[in-house]
């Protein structure tokens, strides 16, 4: 048996404070400290730099802001196990949340306390109050406006326009990106989101394309690719840093980053989180967002301002224009998929 | 305190850091590649042998395996063949020379390998520097295909992990008593001669070290094929990141990464005993 007089016992709890000075998780445990995510880059310093504080001096509360994508949230929560988890609201795509929500890591949000929710688009509320879409990145046709003859129009113009050929940028099938095109290809040529062994046979017409798992801008800005699935703030950065790029809205309608504010399960400051969301999904949280990253704003009263109509042109009626996708699918078939994806594009 | 465990205590903060950052990971991985696969958990209850055998039956998995080590010993070859000229050049030279010439080969180790990758895609892409210069010149009529295809990988590899093979060489060269090769050459010994006989055996060393880190740092590269190969050349590091982070199926990602660690640990055993160097 080990003896400890009492210098030993004060050392050892000095010890442990030391460890908790070090935040080891399950010693030092930030009980009632909310923690929001974002994702790194122009995110975090947005962020930091004008969300939270904006939050902080409406509601006088001071959220702490961790950064990761939602692969590594993913990850981290299931690692942590249900209602453990080391962030109180997540942001993240639906792909993700869909995953997480089923496992049960999530809790309903609180709509009392969510006014704004009543106030979004339906395209931000469809998943019977888990959650919310508090940004949507629009995703159209982006093209060199000087090294493309004939504007796009339609998603089957990256089929039937042979300019296009071997100039074709995709993202892979990792990026929820990749596998919108993949359903959409199976919806176009097969009827039905489902159909992918049509999906992945139009694919392969295609033929070489250039993939990436999530900077088309590059390979736009290098002319390696003149025509992409892009999404439309992106597409208004590069024009606004003097490329020659457009994007246009396909008559089938749009693809989307949607990014889905989830509140964990078990967490001490579920006020907090709800009042946290009820801020992005506010006119003043969306016109934030909307000014820096030219997302659509998801909150109806929000008005597109004339100098940003053209960087931000997704809004009122064509937010019903975004294609409805499942994810469930596309995550239990998820090895599959990207087994045949691979065999597809593979050099 | 007792003077036979002192080396002991000298040793344990290292053995400690190994211990909790190096073996624990690993036994967990083990543990887990053994666990059942399941659909909507990570893993399922119990255990299972089940991932280890999708493994072995299905040829995508055994040819991304085959494919990665094939990057790897291209890439490794062609570091040899490019370093140990280098080395030896550098550890010829006179000590001012010797000092810059040092510094040029560390340069590019101070930039940060998705930089250098990037870079490789600006020279390599279809419409790249080179591409279009040749296109300009009225040389090629389509592009050459440089990139997003094993070719550019292994080019993008071997500038990356060059230095790797370089360093080890030139420590083991900068050993070598000048006086061994002109008492060779005095002897009568051609060039090649005091080269094969002389130079090479005593550079072994550091030969084998910098085939043996140049390939364990290729086969295990994510950001470079990643970037160069375009996502059409899946790599194992590849799939393994996309088997648990994608897909989620944590028993099958780490079946997956333990089979490229045996590889690759068996294919530096067999480097090993095949250039066997004499201790004495």
């Amino acid at each position: 048996m080990i003896e400890a007089n009492r210098r030993e016992l004060l050392l050892a709890l000095a010890g442990l404070a030391g460890v908790g000075i070090l935040k080891f998780p399950t010693i030092a445990m930030a009980a009632e400290e909310l923690v929001v995510t974002t994702y790194g880059g122009s995110w975090e310093q947005f962020w930091r730099a004008s969300l939270l504080p904006a939050f902080t001096k409406k509601t006088g509360d001071a959220p702490k802001l961790d950064v990761a994508l939602g692969r590594v949230i993913t990850t981290n929560m299931r690692a942590a196990g249900v209602g453990h988890s080391p962030y109180g609201v997540v942001m993240t795509n639906e792909i993700y949340a869909t995953v997480l929500r089923s496992e049960g890591h999530f809790e309903k949000l609180n709509l009392d306390k969510i006014p704004s929710y009543a106030d979004l688009y339906p395209v931000a509320t469809g998943t019977d109050g888990w959650a919310a879409v508090g940004l949507i990145s629009p995703i159209g046709i982006g093209y060199r406006t000087d090294m493309v003859a004939t504007s796009p129009k339609s998603w089957k113009d990256f089929w039937n326009n042979p300019e296009f050929k071997g100039k074709t940028g995709l993202y892979s099938i990792q990026n929820s990106a990749g596998k919108m095109m993949l359903m959409l290809a199976s919806l176009m040529y097969g009827g039905d989101i489902h159909n992918i062994d049509v999906g992945f046979r139009k694919l392969a017409e295609l033929g070489k394309v250039m993939q990436t798992d999530f900077n088309m801008s590059t390979m736009m800005s290098t002319g390696e690719v003149v025509i992409a699935p892009f999404d439309f703030g992106e597409i208004a950065r590069l024009r606004n840093q003097g490329l020659p790029v457009d994007c246009v809205i396909p008559e089938e309608g749009l693809l989307m980053w949607d990014q889905t504010f989830n509140i964990a399960k078990g967490l001490a400051t579920s006020d907090l989180a709800n009042s946290y969301i009820d801020f992005i999904l506010s006119p003043q949280g969306q016109d934030l967002l909307m000014r820096t990253f030219f997302v659509s704003p998801v909150n109806r009263k929000v008005e597109i301002p004339a100098d940003l109509r053209r960087d931000v042109p997704v809004s009122g009626n064509d937010m019903e224009r975004f294609i409805k996708w499942d994810w469930e699918f596309m995550n239990k078939n998820a090895e599959t998929i990207a087994r045949r994806w691979n065999d597809t594009f593979g050099a | 305190m007792n003077r036979s465990l002192r080396p002991l205590f000298l040793i344990a903060p290292a053995a400690m850091l190994i211990g909790v950052f190096l073996i624990l990971p690993y036994l967990n991985i083990i543990v887990m590649s053994f666990r059942a696969p399941a659909q909507s958990t990570p893993y399922g209850l119990g255990f299972s042998t089940e991932s280890y055998a999708r493994f072995f039956s299905d040829s995508y998995y055994i040819r991304a395996l085959a494919q990665t080590l094939w990057l790897g010993l291209a890439t490794t070859a062609i570091c040899l063949v490019l370093g140990f000229p280098v080395a030896l050049q550098i550890a010829r030279s006179t000590a001012r020379w010797r000092g810059i010439l040092y510094g040029l080969t560390l340069s590019p180790l101070l930039v940060g390998i998705v930089v250098r990758s990037f870079g490789w895609t600006i020279l390599l892409g279809n419409n790249g520097v080179i591409n279009r210069g040749l296109r300009e010149l009225g040389l090629i009529g389509a592009p050459l295909p440089l990139m997003y295809n094993s070719f550019g990988i292994v080019v993008a590899l071997a500038h990356v992990f060059l230095p790797f093979m370089i360093l080890p060489i030139l420590s083991a060269l900068q050993l070598v008593d000048p006086a061994l090769e002109n008492a060779a050459r005095s002897l009568g010994a051609s060039r090649m001669t005091v080269f094969r006989r002389i130079v090479l055996p005593l550079a072994l060393p550091g030969v084998q070290s910098g085939v043996i880190l140049v390939f364990v740092l290729a086969v295990s590269a994510y950001v470079t094929p990643m970037l160069v190969g375009g996502m059409r050349v899946k790599t194992m590091a590849m799939i393994v990141v996309d088997t648990l982070l994608d897909q989620f199926q944590w028993p099958l990602g780490s079946a997956l990464a333990l089979m490229l660690s045996l590889a690759t640990a068996a294919a530096v055993l067999v480097f090993v005993s095949l250039t066997r160097v004499r201790w004495r």
